[in-house]
Formats: structure tokens, sequence, C-alpha cells
């Protein structure tokens, strides 16, 4: 009983971070019909930048109280305005003059950005994975700040991990539902030629698209860093591939479905690094996304969209 | 105010315009009808930038159109309610007029236009918070109008409002029609139904496989016979 | 010109068989790496078809690469607890297994999936890519345990992480499979020439043409009387077997398989050499794959070397240390990303572009079309009609009963009913939205009814898939034309026949006799319609070159093709002029004329409906609002309505409405 109810505490966070890279894939997706391939590798570096900044702000060890009201947000800042910059950079030189092809040429595109992605951190960081500072004070909230014995483990990281997912995703929402350009966006993925009818500038509205979300994938590069306090140049493309899952499965181009699918393939993953062996997540996460393309495309919350013949 | 001269527009490799050319006076109604697949929304398309014609040219109040991306030529002043209603189906009526408005520049106008929408359409303020494709088909018309409405454009371009109505509602909608123009509106009207068209407008060509094959007072062709047989394929 | 290529094939020749003894000669040692650069041209080959041919973005491709090498290892290793090893399996015999293997594996991915949309299936062959390594990775230790029954206990069936080794060698008298290079060098240049022969023969063929058309344009090809599925599938079968046959080979050459050969960057690589060459284009890959093999063993080693050099020379420390092949996969994705922006054709393929729009229309007015020649239509089509003719009944050639179609909360098609007597034309008219085409679609199998019956030469054609109503004998054309673009008017034709003829993958490599005959009589044919349709002198002149009114008539060319008793015309004379329009008009009443073809058409030139049809059906939102022959229609007052609006009159002399 312990064990189901710690795995779905350490869901939380891996879902969440889940959820924040799926929202990136699936704002796209909804947006140019793309999946961007790179979006997971804009997630690893998001880490590794913000590692960056940290160590050019002087910080080495866990961050004061003071620092944490102060730097912490700055880092977080910086970090979303760099990677949120990069994917717009990505879209305008790699994705942007293959607008009118085919689906499949920009995903090609796209595999080759990942590529280039990758190799440009592993060359950066070195092959091995790379020890993240113990930045955010990890402590046994359970045990310290109540006072209670308890096999779980609940600990400030995993407030951390709430603590800025939650509020990203009530300003992203509060972005796309009551502000000009956020409609505008949403208008844009449901009708491109009558948004340009109504005087909106299409390829401006998908930049900025790409720039929230390349600040997401940041967000969540900050947040994995400072959770599990290690990286590898790697782990951009399963994590984008389950993020992906989780998009897909909640419907892809579906803003809560891309929350909620982060939630339940958070789980699913935990629940089987657990329960199963973590040899075998990878194969039962990919198996979930074969599954729902074939039979369920549309996902959860997604409505059918009929190809035109 | 509207001048199209010779215009050839293809769509894909079909010749859809074959040397076009009409005019729109201010404060007029003009309308352009034909029977479907004779050409009607491709203007309306071309004048909108959505296709560039490949001869012609398209001027607006003396500048030309032609080549020039949608979102300027919308910010010039034109409007457009398009064939299909095409309303964003996911967003709210509120939402939809604000889209309507987007491109303008003088935000401060948006909220009095807003509420002149609301007093023309009142149906649409009851449903303001309503999903765009919850609503029936002439609530989506009104919505449709009410949209292009909110650019406050000079010329509205109206993409056969009548599709899919029934026979009271193309009464109210072509009231409303004529109110909009009262109240100082240039309207094209592309149409399908021909007598509600003529009826309300002060001119009208009629537009056969691309070409405009009959243009007069309104009045008089909906008089002649020459209408109806153009459109039924008698010589 | 042939002296030339013969010298030239003569000199490629003594280069391929003389390199290996060249080799040893001058001490290279570089003809481990070169076979093993040619097993890695043989799997581009084999996603070639897949990709090339039939255009499907395969991202897992490795994986059955992995396959064919462990099946390898379970017949011939013993280092492995299969049952199966013991039997001594030979070499040779294992090959074709471990192919067989593949191809079913293949077969059984593909089935459930290949249906699904191009950039889906693309994401869904890279989860089985990645799922067979972590399945191989995790298949060394397996136990299963039932009750307190242990039938299987620590099975290695894959050996796990540490992957399997040694492994079985082949076995050719006098010829020692061994450390020595060349005899490997031979068996896979033998292997791959073949495969190269194989390909080009498969190209060239009816299943070559079908997977043509179907990268072209699927819908098209569907309602051409081509299976989507079963031909998409056979190519994926194929690629499979190819990417396991290569495998096995490697397996024994290698003599070692480890799990992280055949990771998600291998299948990247090959896309890479696929894409880069040219997909689509045999030599193309063969390039694509020389050169990437070339760029990642030589290339960037070499660069290496120069960059260290220049470094020292210059004193730049930087450049000392420069290690180029840590940089492969970013060169790797780069190349990807520079074909796709600058080439997407790759450096040899044929460039997939959308059709021409002609660029002045009085040039095309100029010529006027030929009319068709009664004397024209091919004989072996007449003789065809009238024996069908002969053998029918009197019935309705098509009847159509209560038809409903709902899309959402849209009733596109309410309660339609039309019959179509045989041997007539039967106009389809109606304002713009009044479900003409929803019908069209509806009754050639591209949507499914939602009630009704449809009843064709007196058998119902519910639940049956557009190429099979073709084959029973319904043909179309589409409203927009939808030929094969980037292929011949011939070819284009010879698709049409596709569902007429009957050769598969051993007829097109081998070509008996009995096939050689088929492909002559089913060109003859072609040229025929050709002829009859008036375009006799442009077989050879690509799909999207030819001007409008061509086109459409080689729609109808290729509808012709499918040998129909019925032909659909979705607004056959849109975007013609009036000459065009004459002689297409002619067109259709001949072909009904003497070919005793029925024919359904819709149209909006409402001359050419009333002229043409002997009777017309009139649709409104989706309800037939009256049926009759051209004079009734134009005076029908609902008719009138549905078109003009409600109470539009011949008005009375001097009044108004």
């Amino acid at each position: 009983m312990t064990k189901l109810l710690q795995t779905l505490l350490d869901s939380i966070a891996v879902g969440s971070l889940y959820a924040l890279i799926a929202l990136g894939y699936t704002m796209v997706y909804g947006i140019v019909e793309l999946i961007n391939f790179a979006h997971g590798d804009v997630f690893m570096l998001g880490l590794f930048i913000s590692l960056a900044w940290f160590t050019l702000l002087g910080v080495t060890t866990t961050l004061g109280p003071w620092q944490l009201i102060t730097l912490l947000p700055l880092v977080f800042l910086l970090t979303m305005l760099t990677t949120a910059l990069l994917n717009v950079s990505i879209d305008r030189l790699a994705y942007r003059p293959l607008r009118r092809s085919t689906r499949l040429a920009p995903l090609i595109t796209a595999i080759g950005v990942s590529f280039m992605l990758e190799n440009l951190a592993l060359l950066w960081k070195g092959p091995a994975p790379i020890a993240y500072p113990d930045v955010f004070p990890s402590v046994d909230i359970l045990r310290e700040w109540f006072g209670v014995e308890s096999a779980i483990f609940v600990t400030t990281k995993d407030i951390l991990v709430v603590g800025a997912t939650i509020p990203l995703m009530i300003a992203l929402n509060y972005f796309v539902t009551r502000t000009r350009w956020g409609k505008a966006m949403r208008a844009t993925a449901q009708d491109r030629e009558t948004a340009q009818a109504m005087g909106i500038d299409v390829e401006r509205t998908i930049l900025l698209t790409f720039f929230v979300g390349g600040a997401l994938a940041g967000a969540a590069g900050v947040i994995q860093g400072m959770y599990y306090n290690i990286g590898m140049w790697w782990m951009g493309y399963q994590a984008g591939l389950r993020a992906f899952t989780a998009a897909v499965l909640g419907g892809i181009g579906n803003m809560p479905g891309a929350a909620l699918g982060g939630l339940v393939i958070g789980f699913l993953s935990a629940w089987s690094d657990q329960y199963i062996s973590a040899r075998w997540t990878n194969a039962i996460v990919f198996s979930i996304l074969i599954l729902v393309l074939v039979f369920r495309p549309q996902g959860l919350l997604g409505d059918r969209t009929p190809e035109k013949v | 105010m509207l001048a199209l001269d010779d215009v050839h527009t293809y769509y894909g490799n079909i010749r859809a315009l074959r040397g076009i050319s009409l005019t729109v006076q201010p404060r007029e109604i003009v309308t352009l009808i034909g029977a479907n697949g004779a050409g009607k929304t491709t203007t309306l398309r071309t004048i909108l930038g959505a296709v560039r014609p490949r001869r012609g040219t398209v001027t607006f109040n003396g500048q030309r159109l032609d080549g020039l991306a949608t979102d300027r030529i919308v910010r010039l002043g034109i409007a457009q309610s398009p064939e299909g209603r095409r309303i964003f189906p996911r967003m709210t009526v509120l939402e939809n007029l604000e889209m309507g408005a987007f491109a303008r520049a003088d935000r401060e106008a948006i909220a009095p236009d807003l509420e002149r929408v609301f007093t023309l359409f009142p149906r649409l303020r009851e449903r303001s918070a309503q999903k765009g494709g919850t609503l029936s088909g002439g609530e989506q018309q009104m919505l449709a109008i009410g949209r292009a409405l909110m650019a406050r454009p000079s010329l509205l371009l109206l993409d056969e409002p009548s599709m899919g109505l029934s026979p009271i509602l193309v009464d109210a909608i072509f009231k409303i029609v004529v109110d909009i123009n009262r109240q100082g509106t240039t309207i094209l009207l592309v149409e399908q139904n021909a007598r509600m068209a003529l009826r309300v407008a002060h001119r009208g060509y009629v537009i056969q496989t691309g070409r405009i094959v009959l243009q007069d007072a309104a009045a008089d062709l909906l008089r002649s016979d020459l209408v109806r047989k153009t459109y039924l394929g008698e010589k | 010109m042939t002296a030339r290529r013969g010298l030239g094939g003569f000199a490629l020749a003594a280069l391929l068989i003389g390199y290996p003894f060249l080799d040893r000669a001058l001490g290279f040692q570089t003809v481990h790496a070169v076979s093993d650069g040619m097993i890695y041209v043989l799997l581009a080959l084999g996603l070639n078809i897949v990709v090339g041919y039939a255009g499907m973005l395969d991202l897992g491709y490795a994986a059955f690469f992995a396959i064919g090498a462990y099946a390898m290892g379970l017949l011939n290793s013993p280092v492995l607890g299969s049952p199966l090893y013991g039997y001594a399996w030979s070499f040779w015999l294992c090959i074709w297994i471990a192919a067989a293997v593949s191809a079913l594996l293949g077969t059984l991915i593909g089935a459930p999936t290949l249906r699904v949309r191009g950039d889906y299936l693309a994401i869904i062959t890279l989860g089985f890519g990645e799922i067979i390594p972590v399945a191989i990775r995790n298949l060394g230790d397996v136990t299963v345990e039932i009750g307190g029954w242990r039938p299987v206990e620590r099975l290695n069936l894959t050996g796990g992480e540490n992957g399997v080794n040694p492994v079985g060698r082949p076995y050719l008298p006098g010829v020692p499979f061994e450390t020595d290079p060349v005899p490997w060098y031979f068996l896979i240049l033998v292997i791959g020439l073949f495969s190269l022969w194989a390909m080009s023969r498969l190209q060239d063929s009816r299943l070559g043409r079908a997977w043509m058309a179907i990268r072209e344009d699927e819908t098209a090809a569907d309602c051409t009387g081509v299976n989507p599925i079963s031909t998409k599938l056979l190519a994926f079968a194929l690629g499979a077997s190819f990417s396991g046959f290569a495998g096995s080979i490697y397996a024994a050459k290698l003599q070692a398989i480890t799990p992280g050969a055949f990771e998600f960057q291998v299948s990247i690589m090959l896309l890479c050499m696929v894409v880069l060459g040219g997909a689509g284009s045999l030599k193309g890959v063969i390039l694509g794959a020389m050169l990437i093999t070339l760029f990642d063993r030589v290339v960037l080693a070499e660069a290496t070397f120069f960059l260290r050099w220049l470094g020292r020379s210059l004193g730049v420390p930087l450049l000392v240390t420069a290690d180029l092949t840590l940089w492969r996969w970013f060169f790797f994705g780069l190349g990807l990303v520079l074909v796709m922006l600058l080439r997407p054709q790759g450096l040899a393929g044929r460039r997939i572009r959308p059709m021409l729009v002609p660029d002045t229309d009085d040039a095309v007015e100029v010529a006027p079309p030929p009319a068709p020649r009664v004397e024209a239509i091919p004989g072996w089509l007449r003789e065809r009609a009238h024996r069908v003719g002969a053998a029918a009944g009197t019935g309705p050639i098509l009847e159509v009963r209560g038809l409903v179609k709902r899309f959402g909360g849209i009733v596109a098609l309410n309660e339609i009913d039309l019959v179509v007597p045989r041997g007539s034309i039967i106009g389809l008219i109606g304002p713009n939205g009044a479900g003409k085409t929803t019908f069209f679609n509806v009754v050639t199998g591209l949507v499914r009814p939602d009630g009704g019956v449809i009843t064709f030469e007196g058998r119902p054609l519910a639940g049956l898939r557009p190429n099979a109503i073709v084959a029973r004998g319904i043909a179309r054309t589409f409203q927009s034309i939808r030929l094969f673009a980037n292929m011949t008017v011939l070819e284009n034709v010879l698709v049409g026949e596709h569902c007429r003829l009957r050769s598969t993958v051993p007829g097109a490599v081998f070509r008996p006799p009995a096939v050689m005959a088929e492909e002559a009589r089913a060109r003859e044919r072609a040229r025929g319609l050709l002829a009859f349709v008036g375009l006799a002198d442009k077989d050879g002149d690509l799909a999207r070159n030819l001007p409008y009114g061509d086109q459409r008539r080689l729609e109808i060319a290729r509808a012709l093709a499918t040998e129909p008793r019925l032909l659909l015309l979705d607004e056959p004379t849109a975007g013609m002029n009036p000459r065009e329009t004459e002689t297409l008009t002619e067109l259709i009443g001949l072909v009904r004329r003497e070919l005793a073809l029925s024919v359904l058409l819709i149209e909006h030139d409402m001359q050419v409906v009333m002229t043409i049809s002997d009777r017309i059906t009139v649709l409104d939102y989706g309800t037939r609002i009256a049926e009759g022959t051209p004079a009734e229609i134009q005076r029908h007052p609902r008719v009138i309505e549905a078109y003009l609006g409600t109470g539009y009159e011949p008005a009375a002399p001097g009044g108004a409405i």
C-alpha cells in the first residue's frame, strides 16, 4: 500500500514534467501539424543552460532562502527565454521554409535537428552524466516539519515541482484564453485561412507558439535538473518520446489533454518502474503510443478530424 | 471604391475566372450571382488575397490589392463573412467577435462596436459565452456577419449568407444586410439565391463559368427572364 | 554510345572483382570495412522499397535488421539456449529463414498499422524500433513460472546485453569463410548484385507502378483499382525481409551480435542514405549509401588528422585535440536538414512537384483537341462491351434506395433514391453543398453510408473498399483532376489496368513468358485507349506537363482502362473552354453508344447537362427534389426555387415579382 502511495507521489513530479513538455508538442502540432521531434532536446538543453546560468551567477551550493526568492526565478526566466529563442530559431531556419510541403518532410527535418542538438550537447558536456548541484534544498517534509515517521518520502523538491508547474500552467491558460495573441493562436490552429482573413499574421502567431512551447520545455529542464540532480545528453530523446505519447494520449492539439496525458504517462512510467522493471518501461510506454495511434488517434479528449477527400 | 479589371485567376490547374471586371461604388450594395462553380467565391478570394490573379488588377480606393498579403488587405478596410460561415468552433461567440476586431488600430472603439453588433443581433448577446460550434446555422451566420462588422470595414464581403438557412432566417438576415448598408457600409454580396440578392441590391452582375454574362440594375435583372435562363442552361 | 557504355561496364566489373586482390597486394586492409559498408547498402536498398517506392516513412527499420541477426543467432549459435540449435543448420538455409521471419514480423506489424496517416505511421515504426531492442536486451534470461511449474527456466533467447558470440559460419567447399575478408566480400557482392537486379525488375512492373501510384495519390490509386493497404503491406514486408536477410549475413560475418548495433541511430543513418541519394532511385540510394559510409568511416577520420596537423602547424591547441568523429551524428542531422530544405528529391531522385499550371491560356487554345473517332475505339474494348452487354440483364445497372449519410449533426444525404438504367446518361445537379460529391463518394466506397442500399448489376455494394468497387465495374473521375502527376501518360493508363492484371512479386522479378505476354497486352491496350481519347503521341510525357484539357482526357482514359460498365464523372468539363467542352461531350456520347457504358455525371455547366443527359436528378440540401427529363427540370418549380430563390418565376410582362 505504501509502495503504491509512494509511486503516486513520485508520479506527480514525473507527470508534471511530461505535462510541461507535452504542452509544447501539442501547441506546435495544433497550429502547424508538425511533430517537433527536436522538442525533447530543447528540454534537455534547458537543463544544461540553466546549469550554465547558475554557474554564471556564481551559484554552486544550496540556495539560501533569500536566493530562493531572487536567484531562482531569475534563472528560471533566463533559461526559459533562452530555450524559447532556440525553439523559434529552429522554426525559422528549418521548419518555416517547408510550411507548404507534405507532412513528412518537416518531420525528417525535425529528426535532423534533434540529432544536431543531441550531438552538440554531447560535445559541450561530454558523454558521461553531469551532476547538477543540489541547488534546491531537499528537506524531508514529513519527518522534519511534522515529526511524522513514515515510509513515505515527500520532500521540498516535490513542492518545487508542483510550485513551479502549476503557476506556469495557470499562466499559459490565462495567456490562451484571455490575451489577444493567445486567442489569435487558438484561432489560427482552428482555421488558418479564416484567421488570416481576420487580419491575423499567421507566421507571427506560429513563431509565438514556438516561443511559448520552447519556454515551457526550458522550465521543465530546470525542474528536472533541480529535482533529479543529474543530466544526460541523450535524455531528451526518451523524455521527448514519452511526452509525445502523453500529448497523443490526451489528444494531440488539445492543451488540457496534454496536461492530463502527462500525468497519466507519469503515473504509468513510475508504476512500471516500481512494479515491473525500469528496463521494460520504455517498451510499455511506446506500446501505449502505438495502440493510441492505431485505435484512437484523437486521444482521450480530442475530436475526430476526418481526412478530406 | 472597388474595381476588378480583367481578372484571370487559376485555381490549381483550373482557370476559374476568365476576365472578370466589376466595380463597387461607395454605399452601394452590389451583388454577384450565378450558379455554383461559376466563380463567385473565387472572385472574393481573389479580392482578399487568398489567391493571386494571373492577369488583371484589383483596386481598392485607388490602391492595388493584387499581390498583397491577406492581413494587409484586411487592414485597409475590407472584411468578409466567408462561405460556410467558418466561425472558430471552439471559441466563444464573444471571442469570435474579438477576433474580428483583431487587426484594428483603434482599440478603444471596439467596445461600442461590440455593443452595436449585439444590438443588431440580440441572439448573439444571449449566447455570448457559448462555443461557436454549438450555434445553429442561422446564429452562426449572424456571428459571421457580426464578426466581420467588428473590423469596422468600409467594404463588407458577404459570401452566400443564405446557404443552409430557412426562408424566414434568410429574410431576417437580408433585412439586417440592408440595415448595415444604410448605416454606411458598402457591401459586395455573393449569392446563389438570385431573388433575395436582387431584391436588396442596387446593381447586379451574373457570372457563369468564370465570365460576367449579365450586368444591370438589380431591379431590371429581377424583372427579366435572362437570369433564370442563364442559371438553368437554357439557350 | 553503346560501345562507351560497354567499356564503362567492363571497367566497373573489373574494379569490383579486382579490388580485394589489389587491396591485399597494397596492404590497405580496407576490405572488411568495405564489405560491412556493402551490407549497409543492402539495408538501404531494402528501406528504399518502403520509403522510396511506397512512400512510407519508416523510422524503425533497424528492428528487422535485428530480427534477422538474432534469427541467425538462434539457429546457429551455441551460446543461446535455443532448442533449435544443434541441427547443423546450413548458413545458406538460415539466411532465407531469417528473411522469412522478418517478413512475417513485418506483416504482423504492418497489417493493423499501415492504414494510419503518414506521420503517425512514422512514429509507430519508431515505436517498434524502440520496443524490439528493449525486448532483445531483456530476453537474455527468460523464466516462465505457472503455479509451481517452470517450463522455461533461465532461457537465453538473445544473450541480453552481452549479445551473441560466436555465430556459425557459411560452408562452401573450397572456400574458407574464416577471418579472410575476401570470400565475404564476394558473397556480399553477389547478393548485392542479385538484389539490385531484383529491385530494378520490381520497379518496372505492375507492382512498381502500383507503389508509385500510391505514393503520388493514395486515394486516386484506391479509386483506380489499386488496393493501397495490401500493396503497402507488401512493400513493408518485402523491405523487412531484405533487412532480415542483411541482418543474418551481418551476424555470420561479424561473428557477434550486440543489441547496440540496432538502435534508433542506425535506422536514421539508413534513412539518411535513402534521403540523400534520392528515395525511389536505385542509383541514388547506392550513391547515398556509399557517400554516407565513406563520410562516416573515412572523411571524418581524415579530416580529424588534417585538423590536428593544422593545429600543430599553426599552434592552435583547440585544433590539436579536435576529433571530428564525435561529430558524426551532428553531420548526419545537418545533412538531413539541408537535403530537405535544398534538394528534397535527393541527389538522384525525381522531384515530386504538383501539377503545372499552364502559363498562358491562349497557347493552349490554339491547338484544338482531336475529336474522338469511332474507328479509334480499341477492338478489345468494343468486344468486351458487346460480350458483357449480351450477357447483361435488362434491369438498371445502378440502383440506390434510401441512401443516408450524416456528418456529425448534418444530414448530407437524406434518403436518396436514384436509378441509372443500363446504357443511359444520368445527370446529377444541385446547388452548392447539395450532396452530389458525397453521393459519388458513397457509391465508390470512399465514405460509408449510414443507411440505404446500393445495388450494382443486381449485387449489393455494401461495405466494399473503393478498389473492390472498381473491380466490380464502376470507375470515376474527380472534380479536381487527380492524375499521378510524376508518372507518364502511359503509366497512368497502365495503373488503370492494375485490377485486371495478375502478376505479383515473383512474376515481376523473374518475368516468365506468361507475365511478359500480360505486360505486352496491357501496353497495347493502353496505347489503344490513348489513341481513342486523342493522346496517342503523348504516351511518354509526364502527366503533370500535359495541358489542362489533355489531363481531363487522360483521366477518362485511365478510368476506361479499368474496364468499367458504369462511369461516374465528377464535373468533367470544369474549367474547359467551349471547344474542349464540345469534344468531351462528344466523347461521353461515344462511349455510351459504342461501348454500352452507363454514365452518371455531376455537372455545373447547365448547358452540357441539359444537352447530354437522358434524365436528370436534382439534389438540394441532401434531398432529392426533382427527377425527370431535361425539359421537365428546366421548368420544375422546386428546381427553380432551389437555384434562384423562392417565388422566382418568369415575370408577367411589365410586372415586378
